[in-house]
C-alpha cells in the first residue's frame, strides 16, 4: 500500500479516537433526543426480577433507576427529582402504603403507580385515596403499564406546557420587566412588594390607559398565588343583568337562557386573583354581593342553593374617585373600606415623564419587529414626544408610536410626521368632553382628560357637559382628516386607507360620501 | 389457631409470592414481541427460565416443610447442640449464648439441631447487619429455649409470622425455613411461639 494513504487514514482516525468519548457523548445524546426520552422513572420493588423486566421494557422510553427497600425511597426522592415511581406495596424496611403517606405528608411531586401481588380491594383504595395514580395486580399485562405510562406522560407534558406559559406569562409582568423607572412608580413597585404576599384586597385608581390591568396582574404574577388561575372582568363593558352570572355563576334554568350550570369568574379565580376593572360601575345590588364575597368568602350560584367557598384574592381598579362616588351616595361605603385596604394611585404619564422615553423604545421595538420594518425617531421627535401631555395615557402613546412605524415612509421619522399624527390624535378627540376627574385628588388628576374613541373605555357620569357647543360634527372631522391625509400621502388612495387603518373599499366609500377629490400628481393608484 | 385458619394463611401467602416470578415471566414473554435483537432475546429466555425454576424452588421449599425426617428420641445437651449450630456458623460473632444450664432433655436430636440452625444460620444476616441474637434456657415443667432479635423489627402486621413462609424472606434467607421448623415442632410435639413484644422466638419441649 502505498504510505501515502496510511498516511491518510492515520490522519483521519487519530483524532476520531482522541474525540471518541465526546463522539459518543454525542451519539448519547441524539438518541436520547430521538427516543424522547425526558422523564425519570425509579422502579421500587423488592423482587430482582422484576426490577430487571419493568427496567428493560422502559429504558428506552425513560432514564430509569431501580430500588429494592422501602426505607431507602423516601431519601432517593429527595436526592434526585422523579416524575413516575413504580412502586411495590410489599417492600422491606418500609411498606408501600408508608411510602405513599409519606409522599403525600412531604408533598413530594411525583406520580406513582402502584403494583402489587395482593387483590385486595381495600389496599387499593387506600392506595388511590393516598394519591396513586394507578394500581396493577401482579402479574399484570407489560402492555397495560405501558398504556398507564402514556397517559402520566401526557399528563405531564401538559402540565409541563402550563407551566412554562405560565412562566413566560409570569415572566413578562415581574416588576423589574414593567417600564416605569420614575420614582413614582418605583414607590409603587415598593409598596407592592411589601404586601404582595398577603391576601389583602389592592385598589388601583389612575386614568385610563396608565396599565390598570397590568399593575394587577404584576400583583397576580409575582405572588404565591402565581400558580392559579388570573381573571378579570371589566364592568363597566358588561350589562349589569348579566354582572352577576359572569362573576358568581349560575345553575341551569336559575333564569330564561341559562340552559347549562355556568362557573362564575369567583370560582374559576379560587385560590387565584379576580380583576375587577372599572367597579364603579357595579351596580348597587351587585355592589351587596360583592360586599358579602368579600366578608364571608362564600356566595350562591345564582339560582343554587349550595354554599361556595372561595379563596379569591380581589384587586379592583377605577379611574373615577370613589370616595366622592360614596359621598354622593353611588357607592357603598363598607365596599370602600373593604376594598380600600391597599389602594394605589397610578400616575398619568405626564407625571412620569422619565418614563416616556422608556415607553417610546419598547413600543418602537415591538411594531417594527411585528411589522418587519426597521424605524428609529430623530432627536427632535423624541423630546416633542417626551414633552407631550399624552391625555390617552400608555395607552394613545402606543397608538401613536403604532401609527409612527406604519406610516413612516422613511427609516428615521422627522418632527412633521410626529406633529401630524399627533394632530390627528387631537382631531380624535370626542365632542363631549368629560370632566370625571374634577373629584379625584390633585395628584391624579390635574388635567381633565380626552378619551380617545378607539381605547374602549366608556364612563358614565352625570356631571359630563358640552363645553363646546360650536364644536365639529364627526362627518366633519371625519372629512377633514381624510383630506389631510389624503395630502400628506399625495393623494395615493392604497397608502392612505393603510395609514389610517381602513380597506380600499371604504376608503373609496368615504371619498364618494364627503366628495372628496383626488389631485394626484404620481398614477399609481 | 385452628388447622383451616392456617391452610388459608399459608395458601394466601404462597398465591402471592408466586405472582412475582408470575410476572417478570409474562412481562419478558412480552418483551420477546418487541425487542428482538440477540442480546434481549437471549435475556428474555434467561429470566423466564429462571423465573421458573424459582418457582419450583419455592413448591420444593413448601413441599419439605411437611417432609419431616425421622429420627429418635434421645436425652440431649442442650448448650452441646446450640454449640454445634454456632461452629456451622459464620456470623457466631453476633451471637451470645446466655444462662444456659448443661442438662438432659429427652427430644429428637437432629430435628432440634436443624431448629437452632434456622435462628443461627437461616437468619439474614447479611441485610440486617446490626442484628443481634441472644440465646438462653428456662427449665421448668417444659424446658423452654429462647432465641430473642436484637436491632430488627418483625413485620407486627402479621398476626402470626409463622404462615407467612414467603413474607418473612427478608428477615430469613429463603423465607420458608419459620414455617418449616414450625412443621417439625408440631409433629414433634413441642410449642413454638413468637413474641412481638420483645422479638423472641420460643421452642418449649415437654420434660
Amino acid at each position: 500500500m502505498d504510505g501515502t494513504w496510511i498516511l491518510t487514514i492515520v490522519t483521519i482516525l487519530l483524532p476520531l479516537a482522541y474525540h471518541y468519548d465526546t463522539i459518543k457523548i454525542v451519539y448519547g445524546t441524539i438518541m436520547a433526543t430521538i427516543l424522547e426520552k425526558y422523564y425519570h422513572v425509579l422502579i421500587a420493588d423488592d423482587e430482582k426480577g422484576i426490577r430487571d423486566l419493568l427496567k428493560d421494557l422502559l429504558e428506552d422510553s425513560f432514564y430509569v433507576n431501580t430500588i429494592d427497600r422501602g426505607d431507602l425511597i423516601i431519601n432517593e426522592l429527595k436526592r434526585k427529582k422523579y416524575d413516575i415511581l413504580i412502586l411495590d406495596l410489599q417492600m422491606p424496611g418500609k411498606n408501600g402504603i408508608e411510602v405513599l403517606q409519606a409522599i403525600h405528608n412531604l408533598k413530594i411531586d411525583i406520580v406513582v403507580v402502584v403494583i402489587t401481588a395482593s387483590n385486595d380491594v381495600q389496599l387499593a383504595i387506600t392506595s388511590m385515596k393516598l394519591g396513586a395514580y394507578d394500581y396493577l395486580v401482579k402479574p399484570f399485562d407489560t402492555d397495560k403499564l405501558l398504556v398507564i405510562l402514556k397517559n402520566i406522560v401526557e399528563k405531564l407534558d401538559l402540565e409541563n406546557e402550563v407551566n412554562e406559559l405560565r412562566e413566560k406569562v409570569g415572566e413578562s409582568f415581574r416588576f423589574k420587566n414593567i417600564i416605569g423607572k420614575s420614582p413614582k412608580m418605583q414607590r409603587i413597585f415598593a409598596t407592592l412588594e411589601r404586601v404582595i404576599d398577603t391576601d389583602s384586597t389592592i385598589l388601583i385608581i389612575g386614568e385610563s390607559g396608565t396599565g390598570k390591568e397590568i399593575v394587577a396582574k404584576a400583583i397576580h404574577y409575582n405572588s404565591n398565588r402565581k400558580q392559579y388561575p388570573f381573571k378579570s372582568i371589566d364592568c363597566s363593558t358588561i350589562p349589569q343583568d348579566l354582572i352577576g352570572s359572569e362573576l358568581f355563576g349560575h345553575e341551569k334554568g336559575a333564569f330564561t337562557g341559562a340552559i347549562a350550570r355556568k362557573i362564575g369568574k369567583f370560582e374559576i379565580a379560587s385560590k387565584g386573583t379576580l380583576f375587577l376593572d372599572e367597579i364603579s360601575n357595579l351596580s348597587f345590588d351587585m355592589q351587596a354581593k360583592l360586599l358579602r364575597v368579600l366578608q364571608e368568602k362564600e356566595f350562591e350560584r345564582i339560582g343554587g342553593n349550595e354554599i361556595i367557598k372561595v379563596d379569591t384574592r380581589i384587586v379592583a381598579a377605577s379611574n373615577r374617585d370613589i370616595r366622592e362616588m360614596v359621598k354622593q351616595g353611588t357607592f357603598r361605603e363598607d365596599l370602600y373600606y373593604r376594598l380600600n385596604v391597599m389602594p394605589i394611585y397610578l400616575p398619568p404619564l405626564k407625571e412620569r415623564k422619565e418614563d416616556i422615553p422608556l415607553f417610546i423604545d419598547y413600543f418602537l421595538k415591538r411594531f417594527t419587529n411585528e411589522y418587519g420594518r426597521t424605524i428609529t425617531l430623530d432627536l427632535q421627535s423624541r423630546l416633542y414626544l417626551t414633552d407631550y401631555h399624552w391625555p390617552g395615557n400608555v395607552r394613545q402613546l402606543e397608538n401613536v408610536i403604532k401609527r409612527l412605524v406604519l406610516l413612516s415612509t422613511e427609516d428615521v421619522v422627522r418632527l412633521d410626521i410626529v406633529k401630524s399624527v399627533l394632530e390627528f390624535e387631537e382631531y380624535n378627540k370626542p365632542a363631549v368632553q368629560q370632566n370625571v376627574y374634577s373629584s379625584i385628588p390633585s395628584t391624579i388628576a390635574t388635567t381633565p382628560v380626552h378619551e380617545s374613541f378607539d381605547n374602549g373605555d366608556t364612563v358614565s357620569n352625570n356631571d359630563t357637559t358640552l363645553q363646546d357647543e360650536t364644536i365639529k360634527t364627526l362627518d366633519e372631522v371625519e372629512k377633514e382628516y381624510i383630506e389631510k391625509m389624503l395630502k400628506q400621502f399625495n393623494f395615493n388612495i392604497s397608502v392612505t386607507a393603510k395609514a389610517i387603518n381602513v380597506s380600499r373599499k371604504t376608503m373609496h366609500n368615504k371619498l364618494k360620501k364627503y366628495n372628496i377629490a383626488i389631485k394626484k400628481t404620481v398614477a399609481d393608484d | 389457631m385452628d388447622e383451616v385458619d392456617i391452610i388459608e394463611k399459608v395458601i394466601r401467602n404462597i398465591a402471592h409470592e408466586v405472582r412475582n416470578p408470575l410476572t417478570t415471566i409474562r412481562g419478558y414473554a412480552q418483551l420477546l414481541t418487541q425487542k428482538l435483537d440477540t442480546a434481549s432475546i437471549q435475556k428474555s429466555q434467561k429470566m423466564i427460565i429462571e423465573q421458573a425454576e424459582r418457582i419450583d424452588g419455592m413448591f420444593n421449599d413448601l413441599y419439605n416443610a411437611f417432609t419431616i425426617k425421622e429420627d429418635i428420641i434421645v436425652g440431649c445437651l442442650i448448650p452441646d447442640i446450640l454449640q454445634k449450630a454456632l461452629d456451622a456458623s459464620a456470623y457466631h460473632d453476633y451471637i451470645i449464648i446466655d444462662d444456659c444450664d448443661s442438662f438432659h432433655v429427652p427430644c429428637y436430636m437432629n430435628r432440634l439441631l436443624l431448629c437452632f440452625n434456622t435462628f443461627v444460620n437461616g437468619f439474614n444476616w447479611k441485610y440486617f447487619p446490626d442484628a443481634r441474637l441472644r440465646i438462653y434456657v428456662k427449665k421448668g415443667t417444659f424446658c423452654t429455649i429462647y432465641f430473642q432479635y436484637t436491632n430488627v423489627i418483625f413485620d407486627a402486621s402479621l398476626e402470626n409470622l409463622f404462615f407467612y413462609p414467603f413474607q418473612t424472606k427478608h428477615f430469613f434467607v429463603k423465607g420458608t425455613e419459620l414455617f418449616s421448623i414450625y412443621c417439625i415442632a408440631n409433629r414433634s410435639g413441642w410449642d413454638m411461639d413468637f413474641n412481638y413484644s420483645n422479638n423472641t422466638f420460643a421452642i418449649s419441649i415437654p420434660l
